[in-house]
């Protein structure tokens, strides 16, 4: 049973988005808490909260948005700090990475001073953590949660768990049907007998057994064909950051199909990046699943943007001069349980076009072609959400109610932005609306943009929108109106503070 | 076809169906209201024209059309994805009202000076292009982007300045007439339109057919619609019915 290291940094999408440990503050995302700092912790904010109670019961609560790029991003400083102390680091994920503790440990004599050692190190670098030792990766990010963190001797992984609720394992309907069967603790649930558990609850369920008797999830397996499951890409001219991201999705697509042809799964990735001035950029990803073509791409673009940022006091380009090599190593490999796909894929993405959206993506840059979501949002413009191919949908999909919403048919040109115009009565005064919605005359010409004023034919509104007006600096009042002109067109129009816009033409 | 006849039996059926497709393929489907229009479809291949006022209508209810229906016909060169080139106002909930699949679309709004291109990466994979091209085409562009279209059996509709000097656009698709309705004097809601489309062209299924359709109706669907009266006293005008009988 191997001993581990590991380095856990407390609340970390918070620390990412630059809250201080002392300021009561919330990350969220989807609407919910996802992380809270521990002065917003002391004053009762939960993590999976809805922001609305967290503010209730701490009305100062600085809220932001979380940023998985920059949690990934800044979580490379926390690695390289590691790694000043000793090589040899896994990203398990931004917040939280692991070392084999046996070196380290023999190194500076003991665990107990190692550990010191390495939580001096970081704390040095700017950030706090945790860091714990014990049998494997689960008792040992428990240790390292355990205030200031500990040691769990070898072999007392079992009795160090035990006590902890079901909740830690992170399988909510696992925790839930047991809950109800009267097993609250982990040690309740590693006292059942494996071969039923396993019976009962599958192969998940048996992992989860393993992880509560402080066993390894899956035993590593000892192969020595990782070697020719390398895959490797050559850039010539040096590649920029983005087709290197191009290319370690291409890679990392390859890689799983050489992995699925030996039955294997891959829990540890190394991916190495070669730079023209002779760098070399190595780094460790830890997954417990298979990591998916875009989160490898998502790593190594991580990985790339943190050298960016991180070359010190140098300038950018100069030091870069771009990527000649990138290399994807399986690193373990563990027999595959199958994990099947989706029947249809998870993209539903048709192998013809994915190869078009690539090109293009290749000649524009990854934002270069988008696929629409439709969402909620009262305006046209705001129902309509244009993710990159290949990313995935925004996860904070506001839900309704929508009082004031346009209503149907919708039209069918809705410029990327609102064109200013200018809406005039009979007697050639702007018309105007008031703060109580009236309006001061009846519009009769319609002036857009550089084009000649076109008359009016019928018209409605205003219908009042408030957004937001809970929160002063996002705060919108508009009055939208609909028009028909002489032209034949029909126009939805928006004023706010005073000023005309288009916001889109039923053409 | 003639090379398929030559090696049948070492052709994948993969690559059948391929040059089946190429050598003519399955007409691009269309919205029901426009079938009377345009029967059959559009002609896989082909390269349409959208004109004047009503183009941006007609280019949604195109793309709507293309990527509706799909699931019946598996398959072949109609599968239902459709692309929007060079068109950043184009109206994705407009086009999803009257029934496009959201999924099977892909947007590029800044092709900027790339977009022959994007347009030729996509005709490869798409049933439809939509694509405002700029001012003045290259002919090698032209030239090069018709023959693609042709080569894979998808539709390229053009829309913008470039559609009237666009050599080959063998359909155009207009509004001649149109007429919005359900406002008032400060009062109502946009109801709908009743607009003439007119398709002319030569060598086409529909040329030179005209049609009054809702375009689109309250719902933001499209049907078919009848020629609006002369309305002088703005009443409506009494028609005898047949009684009918109850058995």
């Amino acid at each position: 049973m191997s001993r581990v290291l590991v380095v856990w940094c407390p609340d970390w999408p918070a620390t990412a988005v630059g809250i201080e440990a002392s300021t009561p503050g919330v990350v969220v995302s989807d609407s919910r808490v996802v992380a809270c700092t521990s002065a917003a912790r002391s004053e009762g904010v939960r993590r999976g909260m809805r922001v609305r109670d967290a503010q209730r019961r701490c009305p100062d609560l600085l809220v932001r948005t979380r940023d998985p790029d920059a949690e990934g991003r800044m979580f490379l400083a926390v690695a390289a700090a590691v790694s000043e102390v000793t090589p040899r680091v896994e990203v398990v994920r931004p917040g939280l990475c692991a070392v084999p503790a046996r070196g380290p440990a023999t190194f500076y004599g003991g665990e107990e001073a190692a550990r010191v050692l390495l939580q001096d190190a970081v704390v040095e670098a700017g950030f706090d953590c945790g860091v714990g030792v014990a049998d494997g990766l689960f008792a040992a990010e428990l240790a390292a949660r355990v205030e200031g963190g500990l040691v769990v001797p070898p072999g007392g992984a079992a009795a160090f768990l035990a006590p902890y609720p079901m909740s830690v394992l992170d399988r909510p309907e696992l925790t839930d049907l047991l809950d109800r069967l009267g097993i609250r603790t982990l040690g309740a649930f590693a006292a059942l007998p494996a071969g039923h558990v396993a019976g009962r609850f599958g192969a998940d369920g048996a992992l989860a057994h393993r992880l509560a008797r402080g066993e390894p999830p899956r035993p590593v397996a000892p192969s020595a064909a990782s070697a020719d499951l390398t895959v490797r890409a050559d850039f010539d001219p040096p590649a920029q950051a983005e087709e290197v991201t191009f290319a370690a999705k291409r890679l990392a697509g390859e890689l799983h199909e050489s992995l699925a042809e030996h039955g294997r799964d891959c829990v540890r990735l190394s991916v190495e990046i070669g730079l023209a001035d002779g760098h070399v950029l190595q780094r460790l990803w830890r997954h417990d699943g298979a990591l998916s073509a875009l989160a490898v791409a998502e790593r190594v673009r991580w990985q790339l943007s943190a050298w960016r940022t991180d070359a010190p006091g140098h300038d950018e380009d100069a030091v870069w001069g771009g990527v000649v090599w990138l290399e994807l190593t399986p690193d373990q490999l563990v027999p595959a349980v199958g994990s099947q796909d989706a029947l249809w894929g998870h993209s539903g993405v048709d192998e013809r076009v994915s190869r078009a959206t690539d090109r293009i993506q290749a000649l524009l840059g990854h934002g270069g072609v988008t696929r629409p979501v439709l969402v909620d949002g009262r305006g046209p413009g705001e129902q309509v959400i244009k993710v990159p191919v290949g990313d995935l949908p925004p996860g904070e999909i506001p839900d309704g109610p929508w009082p004031g919403r346009v209503p149907a048919p919708a039209p069918a040109v809705v410029p990327p932005a609102p064109l200013p115009a200018a809406v005039t009565a009979p007697d050639g005064a702007e018309v105007r609306v008031s703060a109580r919605c009236a309006v001061s005359g009846p519009p009769a010409h319609i002036t857009i943009g550089e084009a000649p004023p076109d008359a009016v034919t019928a018209w409605t509104g205003p219908w009042p929108v408030a957004e937001r007006w809970w929160e002063p600096e996002r705060a919108r009042r508009r009055a939208r109106f609909q028009v028909t002109t002489a032209g034949g067109a029909a126009y939805l129009l928006a004023v706010e503070g005073g000023r005309w816009h288009v916001e889109a033409a039923y053409e | 076809m003639a090379d398929a006849s030559a090696a049948p039996s070492l052709l994948p059926h993969a690559v059948l169906q391929d040059r089946l497709v190429r050598a003519g393929g399955p007409p691009v489907p269309v919205l029901p209201a426009l079938r009377t229009l345009l029967p059959g479809g559009l002609r896989a291949g082909s390269v349409v024209g959208l004109d004047g006022s009503g183009s941006a209508s007609l280019g949604v209810a195109l793309v709507a059309g293309a990527s509706t229906g799909v699931d019946a016909e598996p398959g072949g060169g109609t599968n239902g994805w459709c692309a929007v080139v060079g068109v950043p106002e184009f109206g994705v909930l407009s086009a999803c009202g009257m029934g496009a699949d959201p999924r099977r679309l892909l947007l590029v709004d800044d092709p900027a000076e790339r977009w022959p291109d994007v347009v030729a990466a996509l005709v490869e994979a798409v049933s439809l292009v939509l694509v405002r091209p700029p001012e003045r085409p290259t002919p090698a562009a032209v030239r090069r982007l018709t023959a693609l279209a042709r080569k894979h059996g998808s539709v390229l509709a053009l829309t913008g300045p470039a559609t009237q000097t666009w050599p080959g656009v063998r359909l155009r698709l207009a509004v001649t007439e149109s007429r919005w309705e359900g406002l008032g004097d400060g009062h109502g809601v946009l109801g709908g339109r009743r607009a003439q489309v007119v398709a002319h062209g030569h060598d086409s299924p529909g040329a030179g057919r005209r049609e009054w359709l809702w375009l689109p109706n309250a719902a933001g669907r499209i049907e078919p619609a009848e020629a609006p009266r002369a309305r002088a006293s703005g009443r409506p005008v009494l028609e005898v019915v047949r009684p009918r009988r109850v058995s």
